[in-house]
Order: structure tokens, then C-alpha cells, then sequence
């Protein structure tokens, strides 16, 4: 939208004739294969971006069902087993009062993927098919995404520093649980598949779909 | 490149042909990133067919109170190691109870079937101690008992109320006690063998009946001490006994105490092993246990019936019956009814006896009533009926014996009488019964009892005044006396010459024996012995019989031994005891004194005798005899034995005719003592016997006893007497008697006198007992410790109690508070 009033049309490297380093930004020749700056190899465009995001991106989601069905944690307390899903956990705080951290961990462990899923979902498929969405809001929706995405592994974090620093036996005690594996994977599978999308892509679809749509 | 070298404007700009590469397709088949999401999805797909796979089958268990369960939380635990775990927890639909459904481990599902049991575990604090202890920290959990045996699969469950008690395959018995009331008997109460406890209560239930059914189980080994004759009583609580020996308190344990108990105890021998389930009565108390008569099992009793005429008053329902003093049975019913006799109404009153045939001795195989009665109706044969006899003197309560009564009407055992086999039964002799504790008294109280003192004393008097008499002491110096005397006597030229005229005598005999030699007689003896040996031919041939009759002598002798000598023995024993305490007895030591003055007479008498020149006579009457024993010399009575000789062979002759008419003599002899064996000996010794007893409850009598007082009252008369025409002096009697009495009102004076003391000592006994029942009584001491004592373990209750509670509402409070 910020560059909805720019009069000038965007002319790409593509659009060009030639293709622009990934890496460091030179831009060579067709034809050329590795960058003459860098060394890095040359695409015009990354092949298969959008299959591999895609098929990354449906790891994740699998990986995302059993890491909120499985207990994430499993926490003994005075000889008291207690196990508790993400979605569970969050509910114990809200019930033990603790709403911050519930709030945290709830954006941390839901939001964030499941925004993501959305977002990389959004992106993948607005590359393909016509999508009134504005190329610079595409960009900001990939910047967040990219940012944002290693935060969703904080309940990992807080679930592998519990089960390595409390630890006193039968008075109280935490292991991770099968969630915690399939968590991770999921957000690593995201991870992933934000990485695998060409942002050039996006720009192409800018050039098709023009600079106004959206 | 091209347009930044030219400076042409953007629209002049061309750019190159952009190199198109060969537009791809968007999702390549063979991509080999596309494995990443099928190894995700393989992956979720595998675990989650595991998890899914590996559940156990859900269960639902019905409980009245879901206290303690949490779902997610509480396990399902079978020897504490956890099976299974409850997943939810909700209502029945009417709201009655709570419906747990807990998810069972795959292994152990397959062990869950119909024998499975249920029951929540809490903590618990009883008076045997504190269990489930661990439910503190850890919260609840549901136990479980897995059957031994499989049974019907079954995935719906009731709880049990409370854990069992006994767990499956436990080593030991199962036993039922059946009893009129609770008896403060609760689930899992001990079981106790002298004191220690070997078993628990499981369960106590009211039966269609109305009678209290207690399921217990004795744990092995001690199981091997259960047997059909063991008896079972209740034990709970204490008791207290006041007797001679003063009070005791018993208490068999504290848990009796608060949850009550059993002890059982085999009293009778011949008990068979019991199997699981056995039916036992449960007794009130020991002490019923213990005496009870009628065994558990009613198929071994037996029941018979007797008529009684007349009142039997003072018997009641569980009287015992008795036989030879054991008691065999009790009376278990009693009715009056009307029969005629002789067209006349006449009311009777009918027993019922239930024996056991067990008390006897039967041995408990076999029939044991048949055989019972077939003992009885023999018994009945030999004189055996059915009679009442006092219990209990005082309360006049009546018991019924089979008592063999000698001279009874023959009568049989009535087997075929309906409801039940009758016992004959004879009439009580009246007077017997009606020895009322009142009779006693009457009779007590018409004892002569002042005269016997009187007698007494006049007696202890006598005594005295024998001893201290005079002549008493010189008893002795007479007796030295009268020795001297007869020595004297023996020493006098009369007794002197007796022998010499002795010697004379016995040569006139020698003289009269050589005259028969003279004569030849010898061969008229030896005729007379030749008849004698003929008469032994006879004796011979006779003597063949002889055998016979010795077997029959021999016969005669088995049945003399088999006679009741023993009770002759033991009645002449009895006799000489008695005839020996007579003896000892205080009157006829008085005798010896009257005996020494007897003797005294006596020395008196031969003194006169001396005097009176007996000796001369003595000798004179020898001097006789030697003369007249010379007329026989002299009178050649030798002719007269010759013919006496004669006589004799001839009727030696005789004799011998006569033996041969021997043999007949001895048939005689022996038919004589065959019908000597038939004679009915048993009753002459019987009778004997009943001699000897009547002699010694004659000797045993008041009036033998009063036969040495008499016996020395004689002797004193006599010594009197006798002292009287000695002395002449009745002055010395009149002493002696006045003396007596004065000591007898001395000894009157000295009761008299011991009279208020007794009063006195009358008066402290009562105080005392005032005293210690003042004690006991209301506002004491005892009794105000003893309700302290109450309170205090009432209190001490109601405190274990509130733990209890609290423990049980939040185990976890004893960590963090409430």
C-alpha cells in the first residue's frame, strides 16, 4: 500500500534478462552460474521454492497435530504425576492465576505456529493464485514470518530447561513428553519452509497481478 | 547494461529477450522434498496407531462416593503396581452413585474378568492399626483383586465398600457362624485362639431369617484346628466375675474390646476336618460354649420322650438329662396332655429329651441313633427309667436320670411310639424331692443342739474327772500288783506239782497203750484197713466222675470270681474304717481306765481266789482225774476197744458196700452243684454286699456312734459300782458330781462372757461390708475414677476419631496444613 502512489513500474532482474545473486545482490548475466562476487550458485528464480515450502509446510502441520494431543510435560509432584498438553498447560495457569505467563506461552506455543501455518499457507498460495494483497504487504507478512518464527520455540526451551534444572526426585520433577519432540519438529518444519520461499517469487507475482492489486 | 551506456529514455528501453527458462511445474511428481512430509506423516501415523493400540479396554466401576478420585490422577493398582488409570468420573443417572471409567494397561485387561473386585484405598486409622498409609502423599487409588480363576469377561464393576480383607488365595478356611445377635461383632474383628489372633470377621449380615451371619476366615495353619467339635463364642467386650475367689475382670484384647471378637476352642474330642464354609453356631460365652450338650448338627441328635405323672414342677426347657451322672442330653420340650386310663381323663405331662449319643461315647460312624437307641432300649431291659431328681437344693430345680431302678416293672423301650421313642419312666419317691432347702433348715433347727452341749459337757466333766481321779493313777500300781500275784500263784508248791501229776497221767496212758499192744491188735486193724483199702477201690472208681464235677466246681469257682467281691472288699473296708474311727474315738479311749479298774477288781478276785485255796482244788481235781484214768487201766477197757475195733471193720465193710453206690453220689454231687451255679449267687452277694452296707450305714448311724458313750457309761456304772462296794463311799460321787457341774457352769459362765465379743465381732463384719459397699456405691472414689476413666478414653476416641477423619477428607493435610 506504502507503494501504491510510486508511478514508477519496477523493473526486476528477471525482467531484465538478468539474475540477481541471493546472497550479495551482483547481478550477472544469464547463463552464468556462479556469482562472480560471491561464488554463491545463481537462480533466477530458486526451483521447486514453492513445492519444497509446501511440502514443508504440510510436515509441520503434521507434526503440529500429535504435539497438541500428546502432554507436552510431564510434571511430578510429591509422587503426583501430572501430565499436561500445551492447550492444558495454559488452562492450568489461567487457573493457577498465572496469566502472563499463560499469555506467553499461549502466543508462543499457539499463536505463533498456527499464525505462521496461516501466513506461509497465505504466501505459498498467493504466489499461485491471484490474491488481492498488496506485493509490500506479501514482503511484511514474510519479514514477520521469518522473525517470529524461532520465538514458537520457547515452550520447548521452557520445557527442556525444566526438565534440566528441577529435577529433585520425588518431591517434584519434569520430563519432557512425546509433544516436546513433535513440537520442535513442527517448528523446525515451518522454519523451513519460510526459508524455502524465494522472495523473488512474490515480486514476479506483483508484476503479474500489478503493482495496484490489492 | 545496454540502456545505462545508450541514455535512452525508460520507454526507449528494451530490454533483451529475457531468457525464459522452461516454465516448471509448480509441484513436481518425483520431488524429493515431498518425502519430508510423508516421513512426518508416517511417523504421527505410527505413534499415534501405537498409543492407540496399546490402550487397555475402558472399565467402568461403580462406587457410592467418588471421595479421593481424580481423573487423570488416581490409578487402578493390583499389588501396588498401578494397572490402569481413570480417565473419567461422572454421575449415574439418577444420581446415586458414581460411575469411574478407568483405562486398564493391555496386560493386565486380560486378566480383568468377573472375579475381579474393586475398592478405593484410603488411609485409615482403627484400632488394628494404621493402613494405607501411602494413599497420604500420593492421593488415593482404586485397588484390585484379580481372580485366580478366569472368569466371564466383564467390563462393568461395582465396587466394594471396603477392602477385602482376606486376599484371593490366601492359605486358610472360609467359616459361617450363625448367631441370635450381633454381639457388637464387626468386619474385621479377630478371630482369636487362646488370646492370639489367627483370623478376621469379613463380614457380619442379617439373614431372610433374622439371624446374624458372620463370615470369618482362619488363616492357615491354624485353619487345621477347626473340626466339627469345635465350639465358637463371642469374646467382645469384657466381663467381670465376682466369685470366691473375688472379682476378676477378663478383656481378651483391646481390638475385642472396641471391635469385639471370637474365640473358638475345640472342647470335645472326635472332631472330623471341616471344609470351607462350614456352618458354625456362634455362643453367647464361653461358658454356654463350653457346656452346651447338643452338638451343632442336628442329624446326629436324638430325640426320645417319658411321661411324668405328677408334678414336675421345677423343671424346665434345658434341664439337663443325665446317666451315670454324665450328662447326655437336655430337655428340649415340655407339654401336659390328657389320655385316658380306665375310661378316666388323666393328665400326664410329656418330655421331650434331645440326647446326644456322642456324650456316651459312640464312636460318630455308623448310625449313631440307631445304635443309641438300641443302647437304650437294652438299658431299659436291665431296669433303666426315666425319673426326676433334685438339682439344686435350694432353688428346688429339677433335672431328669436314667436311673436303674432294681426292683422295676419290666417294661421295653417304646420305639415305635410316635412323635418319639418313649422312655418308661417311674414315679419320684415322695419325700425326696420335697427336700426343700425349708426341710433342710427344719431340720437343722430341731437338732438337739443344747443337749448335745449339755451331753458335752457332762462328758468333758466325766473326763476330767476320770483323770484326775485317785485310783486312775494307781492303775498301773495295781496292775504291778496283780502280777506280783500271779506270779506268786504260779510260783505256789501247788502249780509246782502239777506237772508231776501231768507226767503221772500220761504214763497211766502208756500203760493202757501197751495193753492194746498186748492183745494183738494190730491184726484187727489191718483187717479193718483191708476194708479201708476196698472202700478206696470204690473211691476209685467214683473218682472217674470226679472230673465232671470239678469242671463244675471249676464253673461254680469263674462265677464265685466273677461275684462283686470288690464292693464286699470296699463295704468291709468302709466297716473296718468305721469300726476304727469308732475306736479311735474319744469314748472308747475312756474305756481303758474302766479297764483298769476292772483289772484292779480282778487282782482283787484272784487275791480271793488265792485265798480261797483254788490251787488245792485245781490240783485235787488233777489228782482226780489221774486216779480215774488209772480205773481205766485197771478196768482192762482194752476188751471193750477190741470190740469197738470190730465194730469198726465191720462197719468199714459197709462203708466199702456203700461206696459203690459212690459214683451215684457224686451225679448226685454234681447235680448238686450245678444247681449250687444256678443259684442266683450274684443276689446273695448282692445281698451281701447290701449286709455289709446296711452294717455300715448302721455302724455310720447316730446310734452306733452313741454306742462307745454308752459303752463307757457302763463301764463307768460298773467302776462305780464297783467303787461303791469297795469303798462304800457315795461321798466321793457326790463330789465328783458336784464338781462337774461346777465346771459346767464354769464353762457357761466363760460362753456367756464370749458372747458380746461375738456380738462385737457381729457388728465389725457388718461394718465393714457396709464399708465396702459404701465404696462402690454412687459419689465413691472407685466410682468416680471409673467414669474419668470413661471420659478420658471417650475423649481419646473422639480425638483418634477426628484424625481419622481428616486423614481420610485430606490425606495430604498432615503435610501442608489445612
Amino acid at each position: 500500500m506504502a507503494h501504491a502512489g510510486n508511478p514508477q513500474p519496477v523493473l526486476t532482474a528477471r525482467a531484465a534478462g538478468l539474475i540477481g545473486c541471493a546472497t550479495c545482490g551482483c547481478v550477472s548475466r544469464p547463463g552464468t552460474a556462479h556469482c562472480p562476487r560471491c561464488g554463491s550458485v545463481l537462480h533466477s528464480r530458486r526451483p521447486g521454492s514453492l513445492s519444497k515450502v509446501w511440502a514443508w509446510w504440510l510436515a509441520g502441520l503434521i507434526a503440529y497435530v500429535p504435539a497438541n494431543l500428546f502432554p507436552m510435560l510431564e510434571s511430578t509432584f510429591l509422587g503426583r504425576r501430572t501430565d499436561s498438553t500445551i492447550v492444558g498447560g495454559v488452562v492450568d495457569l489461567v487457573h493457577h492465576g498465572a496469566y502472563f505467563i499463560a499469555g506467553v506461552v499461549f502466543f508462543a506455543s499457539v499463536l505463533i505456529p498456527v499464525g505462521k501455518f496461516i501466513a506461509v499457507g497465505y504466501l505459498a498460495y498467493s504466489l499461485r493464485y491471484r490474491v488481492q494483497l498488496s506485493g509490500h504487504m506479501r514482503t511484511l507478512l514474510y519479514e514477520v514470518v521469518e522473525f517470529i518464527g524461532r520465538w514458537s520455540m520457547v515452550d520447548v526451551f521452557v520445557v527442556a530447561i525444566l526438565a534440566a534444572l528441577v529435577n529433585l526426585g520425588f518431591v517434584v520433577g519434569f520430563r519432557p513428553g512425546p509433544a516436546a519432540v513433535f513440537f520442535a519438529l513442527s517448528v523446525a518444519c515451518t522454519m523451513v519452509s519460510a526459508l524455502s520461499l524465494d522472495p523473488r517469487l512474490i515480486w514476479d507475482a506483483v508484476e503479474r497481478d500489478g503493482p495496484d492489486h490489492g | 547494461m545496454q540502456w545505462s551506456e545508450t541514455g535512452r529514455t525508460m520507454d526507449e528501453l528494451k530490454p533483451s529477450e529475457p531468457v525464459v527458462e522452461v516454465p516448471r511445474r509448480w509441484i513436481p511428481v518425483a520431488s524429493a522434498v515431498w518425502l519430508v512430509p510423508i516421513v512426518a506423516l508416517a511417523i504421527a501415523l505410527g505413534v499415534a496407531w501405537r498409543s492407540y493400540s496399546d490402550r487397555g479396554p475402558l472399565i467402568e466401576i461403580l462406587f457410592d462416593s467418588a471421595s479421593g478420585i481424580v481423573a487423570g490422577e488416581t490409578t487402578v493398582r493390583y499389588k501396588d503396581f498401578a494397572i490402569g488409570m481413570v480417565e473419567d468420573v461422572r454421575f449415574t443417572d439418577d444420581l446415586s452413585q458414581v460411575v469411574v471409567s478407568a483405562r486398564l494397561h493391555k496386560d493386565a485387561a486380560r486378566h480383568v474378568d468377573s472375579n475381579t473386585k474393586f475398592w478405593l484405598v484410603r488411609a485409615q486409622v482403627g484400632p488394628r492399626g494404621i493402613s494405607g498409609l501411602e494413599t497420604v502423599l500420593s492421593g488415593a487409588f482404586i485397588g484390585a483383586e484379580l481372580g485366580d480363576a478366569p472368569g466371564a469377561p466383564q467390563d462393568h464393576f461395582t465396587a466394594l465398600s471396603a477392602p477385602p480383607l482376606t486376599p484371593a488365595g490366601q492359605p486358610g478356611l472360609r467359616i459361617r457362624l450363625s448367631a441370635p445377635d450381633g454381639g457388637s461383632l464387626s468386619v474385621g474383628a479377630p478371630i482369636l485362639f487362646k488370646q492370639i489372633p489367627v483370623g478376621k470377621i469379613e463380614a457380619v449380615e442379617l439373614t431372610e431369617a433374622g439371624d446374624v451371619m458372620v463370615t470369618a476366615f482362619v488363616d492357615a495353619p491354624n485353619d487345621r484346628r477347626l473340626t466339627s467339635a469345635t465350639r465358637f463364642w463371642n469374646a467382645s467386650g469384657f466381663s467381670i466375675e465376682l466369685g470366691t475367689g473375688g472379682a476378676s475382670l477378663n478383656v481378651e484384647s483391646l481390638a475385642a474390646l472396641v471391635q469385639g471378637g471370637i474365640t473358638f476352642d475345640t472342647v470335645t474330642s472326635g472332631g472330623e476336618p471341616i471344609e470351607s464354609g462350614h456352618l458354625y453356631r456362634l455362643y453367647a460365652n464361653e461358658k454356654t460354649a463350653r457346656n452346651v450338650i447338643l452338638n451343632d448338627d442336628p442329624a446326629e441328635l436324638l430325640r426320645v420322650m417319658t411321661f411324668f405323672e405328677g408334678s414336675v414342677r421345677g423343671l424346665q426347657t434345658g434341664a439337663p438329662v443325665e446317666y451315670l451322672g454324665i450328662t447326655v442330653g437336655e430337655v428340649t420340650e415340655l407339654q401336659s396332655e390328657v389320655v385316658r386310663v380306665d375310661d378316666r381323663p388323666v393328665v400326664r405331662v410329656r418330655a421331650v429329651l434331645t440326647l446326644n449319643p456322642a456324650r456316651v461315647g459312640l464312636p460318630s460312624d455308623g448310625d449313631m441313633r440307631e445304635e443309641a437307641l438300641d443302647l437304650l432300649a437294652d438299658a431299659v431291659q436291665r431296669g433303666v427309667r426315666a425319673r426326676l431328681a433334685s438339682a439344686n437344693i435350694l432353688t428346688g430345680s429339677l433335672f431328669v436320670e436314667f436311673a436303674e431302678i432294681p426292683d422295676a416293672e419290666p417294661a421295653t423301650l417304646g420305639r415305635d411310639a410316635e412323635p418319639f421313642p418313649e422312655v418308661p419312666s417311674v414315679a419320684t419317691p415322695s419325700g425326696s424331692l420335697a427336700a426343700s432347702a425349708e426341710g433342710v433348715l427344719d431340720r437343722v433347727q430341731s437338732l438337739p443342739v443344747e443337749e448335745v452341749m449339755n451331753s458335752v459337757i457332762t462328758l468333758l466333766g466325766n473326763a476330767n474327772r476320770l483323770i484326775t481321779d485317785e485310783r486312775v493313777r494307781k492303775a498301773p500300781e495295781n496292775l504291778g500288783l496283780l502280777l506280783a500275784d500271779l506270779r506268786a500263784l504260779v510260783g505256789s508248791e501247788a502249780v509246782q506239782q502239777a506237772p508231776q501229776d501231768l507226767a503221772a497221767t500220761l504214763a497211766s496212758a502208756r500203760a493202757l497203750l501197751d495193753g492194746f499192744a498186748e492183745r494183738q491188735l494190730a491184726e484187727e486193724i489191718a483187717t479193718t484197713l483191708q476194708s479201708a483199702t476196698a472202700t478206696l477201690d470204690s473211691i476209685t472208681v467214683a473218682a472217674e466222675g470226679v472230673p465232671a464235677m470239678l469242671e463244675e466246681v471249676g464253673a461254680l469257682s469263674d462265677r464265685a470270681r466273677e461275684l462283686p467281691l470288690e464292693d464286699i472288699v470296699a463295704s468291709a473296708t468302709t466297716l473296718i474304717d468305721d469300726v476304727n474311727a469308732l475306736v479311735r474315738s474319744d469314748e472308747v479311749a475312756a474305756i481303758p481306765p474302766a479297764v483298769t479298774d476292772a483289772l484292779a477288781e480282778l487282782r482283787g478276785l484272784i487275791a480271793d481266789l488265792r485265798d480261797g485255796g483254788t490251787i488245792e482244788n485245781v490240783n485235787a481235781t488233777l489228782v482226780s482225774v489221774r486216779a480215774v484214768s488209772d480205773d481205766i487201766a485197771a478196768a482192762r477197757l482194752g476188751e471193750s476197744l477190741k470190740a469197738t475195733l470190730a465194730s469198726a471193720e465191720a462197719t468199714a465193710a459197709q462203708v466199702s458196700t456203700a461206696s459203690e453206690d459212690l459214683p451215684e453220689l457224686i451225679e448226685n454231687l454234681t447235680t448238686l452243684s450245678q444247681r449250687m451255679e444256678s443259684l442266683p449267687l450274684d443276689e446273695l452277694v448282692a445281698s451281701g454286699t447290701r449286709v455289709l452296707g446296711t452294717f455300715d450305714t448302721f455302724l455310720a448311724s447316730e446310734g452306733v456312734e452313741s454306742v462307745p458313750p454308752r459303752l463307757a457309761a457302763s463301764l463307768e456304772e460298773l467302776r462305780l459300782i464297783l467303787a461303791e462296794l469297795r469303798e462304800g463311799g457315795a461321798v466321793a460321787n457326790v463330789n465328783a458330781t458336784l464338781a462337774s457341774a461346777d465346771e459346767a457352769a464354769a464353762a457357761i459362765t466363760s460362753a456367756a462372757a464370749d458372747l458380746p465379743a461375738l456380738v462385737a465381732q457381729f457388728s465389725r463384719v457388718a461394718d465393714q461390708a457396709d464399708a465396702a459397699l459404701a465404696q462402690i456405691g454412687p459419689g465413691s472414689d472407685v466410682n468416680r475414677e471409673t467414669l474419668m476413666l470413661l471420659r478420658e478414653v471417650r475423649d481419646a476416641a473422639k480425638s483418634v476419631t477426628a484424625l481419622v477423619t481428616a486423614l481420610e477428607r485430606r490425606p495430604n493435610s498432615v503435610l501442608f496444613g489445612r
